[in-house]
């Protein structure tokens, strides 16, 4: 049983409206209007809506807490301060993510962030499985994954995260990152060969429990 | 295609590839069992990754909305403090020379009725001359109010130093003299006192975001001729109570003025100096539009940050001001990364102005900063803090 204290940020934009999506659409189009008319509370809204999922893109990334709240917060500044240009019927998450992939990304570029680099920071951890005894090598894998994605550059983690987790597409990848297709291809293929060649022993489970029943 | 496609399974599995070649790939795939894998095992390690948990510490969601509201209200004062600063640095350069020519002679009234307040007869042509020509012409004023004639010529000083003296000094100073005039020597120096009442926000941008770069700006000026006689301020009394006093931007002026009794190189002067000549508020308009073209909040923090990095202090105000400059972005960016190192390195710079002038009050400075330091839970660099506390004397 995870601490209750824990976050989990692999559901989506929260909170999750019960009449489906096209009120939720209609309602954060509101939020977004009556934020972008200088309403400071409707704005508060969409960061609660979004404040997980933009903080899952920078940790992803960024690997350490105070520097992923850092580039949240600044996703936020600029997304506010963008929110005259930005087309409102535009989906707003992808929007933001983008925006956080990129300042996360420069900032672990920064020669005092390589300084500060904590090695063997894990930001994610691993869940407990559903079963016990495929829980074991489900954790093992996790964590070996967790050190796998460790071990990845910022860029590959950056185009990884947003092309597995906030699922953009590549023109979308390249342009939060402003680099070519090409090389968000490239990018993608090595990260993901790395995660790959480090989880191949534990793969065979993982893959045979999908085959059989979907995971989770 | 011949040979397996690689690189180009991550996008197969994306549905990336263009129409033709997807065709290919899973043509191939059908035939090859290794790339058929490849693919499968792709396939789950994107899965597995799903599964991930990201973890935040507990309340931060809960915290989070707020702060960054309160973030986005603040934010449209932060601008024009960040494009004053940046105004101010930019137009320093350009205007120093002709500008301290031209404050001097708006300036020498007041100057000559302070000095006629101290009892010191000084025309106001003298005091003008003072900058338009050499010095001789204050020299004899402040022989009159008992300065010392022996003034070291800034011959083994570096050349900023020299700089210092011959500029027109800050406005701070001027508001100084007036206010401590009771205290104040007959010597004060008039070509010190003679200054530019300054924008007070001008001072603190500058100081906040733009002082280095100042610096950087001072070094470059073309020196006018210097009139090293008139720079000697020996007013150590007036100065050096005023720099006790432990305001900043005082700080700086006072110890310019007094440093050269304390034996303080006066580098700093020819920040002071530069500030005093730069009546912002004129310039503002025209620097604004080169300014403005940087406003983003995340790349001016890099700047500050990398200016206060780059910042060696030669001077008790250097120090001082390093000091400050340090706590104050400690101070606004808290949720930065660096903001720890900042505190950290505001007391190095604390104890550095302690050990360049031996000031009882920059060393409680210091000891505060530690102690504050210590103070805060889970401060991470409380060893290196304890380490630069224990080499200070031991506390009354």
């Amino acid at each position: 049983m995870d601490a209750p204290s824990r976050a989990d940020l692999t559901r989506g934009p929260e909170p999750a409206s019960p009449a489906g999506p096209a009120a939720v659409d209609a309602a954060e189009a509101d939020l977004l209007a009556r934020a972008r008319g200088g309403n400071l509370f409707a704005f508060e809204e969409i960061v609660k809506r979004y404040q997980r999922r933009v903080y899952a893109t920078a940790i992803r990334i960024v690997r350490r807490h105070d520097v992923a709240d850092d580039v949240v917060q600044e996703a936020f500044l600029r997304a506010h301060q963008a929110l005259g240009r930005f087309d409102l019927s535009r989906p707003f998450g992808p929007w933001i993510c983008r925006i956080a992939a990129n300042l996360a990304v420069n900032h672990v570029r920064s020669p005092r962030a390589r300084e500060e680099a904590l090695p063997e920071a894990h930001a994610e951890t691993p869940a407990a499985g559903a079963s016990p005894l495929t829980g074991v090598l489900e954790a093992e894998a996790r964590l070996e994954l967790a050190r796998a994605l460790e071990s990845l550059s910022a860029e590959q983690r950056a185009v990884f995260a947003l092309r597995v987790f906030d699922e953009l597409s590549y023109k979308e990848i390249a342009d939060a990152l402003e680099i070519s297709i090409g090389t968000v291809m490239s990018r993608l293929s090595r990260a993901r060969e790395r995660l790959r060649v480090a989880l191949s022993p534990y793969l065979g489970a993982a893959m045979a429990r999908r085959a059989e029943g979907g995971g989770r | 295609m011949s040979g397996h496609p690689g690189e180009r399974l991550s996008a197969f599995l994306d549905g990336e590839l263009p129409v033709s070649e997807r065709a290919e790939v899973a043509a191939h795939i059908r035939e090859c069992a290794e790339c058929a894998r490849q693919v499968e095992e792709l396939s789950a390690v994107d899965a597995l990754a799903r599964e991930l948990r990201v973890d935040a510490p507990e309340g931060y969601f809960d915290a989070l909305p707020a702060r960054v509201r309160a973030r986005v209200r603040r934010r449209p004062r932060l601008l024009p403090v960040a494009v004053w600063a940046a105004a101010a640095a930019a137009v320093l350069v350009a205007v120093v020379a002709p500008l301290t020519l031209q404050r001097t002679r708006s300036l020498a009234p007041s100057a000559a009725e302070r000095m006629a307040e101290q009892g010191t007869a000084v025309p106001p042509a003298t005091v003008t001359s003072a900058y338009a020509t050499p010095a001789p012409a204050v020299s004899p004023a402040l022989r009159a109010a008992g300065a010392r004639p022996d003034f070291s010529l800034p011959t083994s000083a570096p050349a900023e130093e020299a700089r210092a003296r011959r500029d027109v000094p800050s406005g701070r100073l001027a508001q100084r003299d007036r206010a401590q005039n009771a205290m104040t020597a007959p010597r004060a120096a008039p070509a010190l006192a003679a200054t530019a009442p300054e924008p007070e926000r001008l001072h603190k941008a500058v100081e906040a975001h733009g002082k280095e770069v100042a610096q950087d700006a001072a070094a470059t000026a073309p020196p006018p001729p210097p009139p090293a006689a008139a720079r000697p301020a020996p007013a150590p009394d007036a100065f050096a109570a005023g720099a006790a006093a432990g305001k900043t931007e005082d700080e700086v002026g006072a110890t310019r003025v007094g440093s050269r009794d304390e034996g303080v190189p006066a580098a700093k002067g020819a920040e002071a100096a530069r500030r005093g000549t730069a009546p912002a508020r004129e310039r503002k308009p025209v620097a604004a539009g080169r300014v403005l073209a940087e406003t983003d909040p995340a790349i001016l923090a890099d700047r500050r940050y990398q200016a206060l990095l780059d910042r060696r202090p030669a001077s008790v105000a250097e120090a001082r001001a390093l000091r400050d400059g340090w706590e104050a972005f400690a101070r606004d960016r808290p949720a930065d990364a660096r903001a720890d190192e900042a505190r950290v390195r505001a007391l190095e710079a604390a104890i550095t102005a302690w050990r360049l002038g031996s000031d009882p009050a920059d060393l409680a400075r210091a000891r505060a900063l530690g102690r504050d330091y210590l103070g805060t839970e889970d401060a991470p660099q409380r060893d290196r803090v304890r380490a630069l506390l224990d080499a200070l004397p031991p506390a009354p």
